[in-house]
């Protein structure tokens, strides 16, 4: 086992606040340089709303992906909010985005520079009403007209 | 390649199945008697993309780092693999190996008091090595609480 993956592993163990800090220059050393790094820190805390996908919203290339399009569709998110990268045409981004997040899949949702999650938890963030309180308070979404039932709210 | 045999056939029965925490010790082991079905042969032969329902060595992999580290109530982990089989960053590597895609549905007592994204991150972190070097490449996770699942009833989750 290497030095650096051992460390690896003992980070892991951390919170993740934690690592996140402290794993920044050895995610540098796999893939992401710190370029490439600057690069997604600007497009998540530049746009409101940021999808790193397969595919567009308009086409999709991945299951997963077009399912947080859809809920995002469902919720009134106007497309134009959206500003989402297709991970497909960016290698480098397909693995920084990864490291970035310390997440190991795609789709991978930012609302206002912080990480939601993936397609599962958006999805069951969608069921629980969780995400269309996010997605108003925001201001990404319309509100609800009155005379439909608001969801239920998660304290 | 011969130890991850071994551990294909002791694990060799249905992947949908049901481990309460009283049998983890033997569930995966009384399974051994039933490594000479018909199923296994042919899974040694083409492994690589086994049509039958036998755990391949990353979901065997799986299930046990799972079963060791969660004490789980329920565990059920799905191969979806063959259904994406198809997709392009399947098809460059020629489909996949038949164990890129899976679905886990877990109750664990340690997910309690946990935001949904660190309980995605424990499962995780637990599978990096199947991320990293076996050819995992999707994993949908549906983790609950021993609490939170029983007030839905307790069943089998969607």
């Amino acid at each position: 086992m290497s030095f650096a993956r051992l460390g690896l592993r003992t980070l892991r163990s951390l919170p993740s606040a934690q690592v996140s800090r402290s794993t920044n220059f050895l995610a540098q050393r796999r893939y992401l340089s710190a370029e490439a790094r600057k690069l997604i820190d600007n497009a998540v805390s530049t746009n409101p709303l940021v999808v790193f996908m397969k595919g567009t919203p308009e086409a999709p290339q991945c299951g997963f992906s077009r399912a947080v399009c859809q809920i995002l569709d469902v919720q009134g998110v106007p497309r134009e909010q959206i500003k989402s990268y297709n991970c497909l045409e960016d290698q480098e981004l397909r693995e920084g985005i990864k490291e970035y997040s310390e997440w190991p899949t795609i789709p991978q949702v930012y609302i206002k520079g912080e990480f939601v999650g993936g397609c599962d938890i958006l999805l069951s963030m969608h069921q629980s009403g969780e995400l269309e309180n996010l997605l108003i308070k925001e201001g990404l979404a319309p509100e609800l007209p009155p005379d439909e039932p608001a969801a239920e709210t998660k304290a | 390649m011969r130890s991850s045999l071994s551990i294909l056939s002791r694990a060799a029965q249905s992947s949908r199945r049901r481990i309460s925490s009283q049998l983890r010790p033997t569930s995966v082991v009384q399974s051994r008697a039933m490594s000479s079905s018909p199923a296994e042969s042919s899974s040694s032969a083409g492994r690589t993309r086994s049509p039958t329902r036998l755990p391949g060595p990353v979901e065997t992999a799986i299930q046990q780092k799972i079963l060791d580290a969660f004490q789980p109530v329920l565990l059920r982990v799905y191969n979806d693999s063959s259904k994406h089989a198809h997709h392009s960053a399947m098809r460059a590597q020629g489909g996949g190996n038949g164990e890129t895609h899976f679905a886990i549905h877990l109750v664990s007592p340690l997910f309690k008091g946990k935001t949904a994204i660190a309980r995605h991150r424990m499962v995780n972190a637990l599978l990096k090595e199947e991320f990293d070097e076996r050819g995992l490449h999707a994993l949908s996770l549906r983790l609950k609480t021993p609490e939170e699942w029983e007030k839905e009833g307790g069943g089998e989750m969607r």
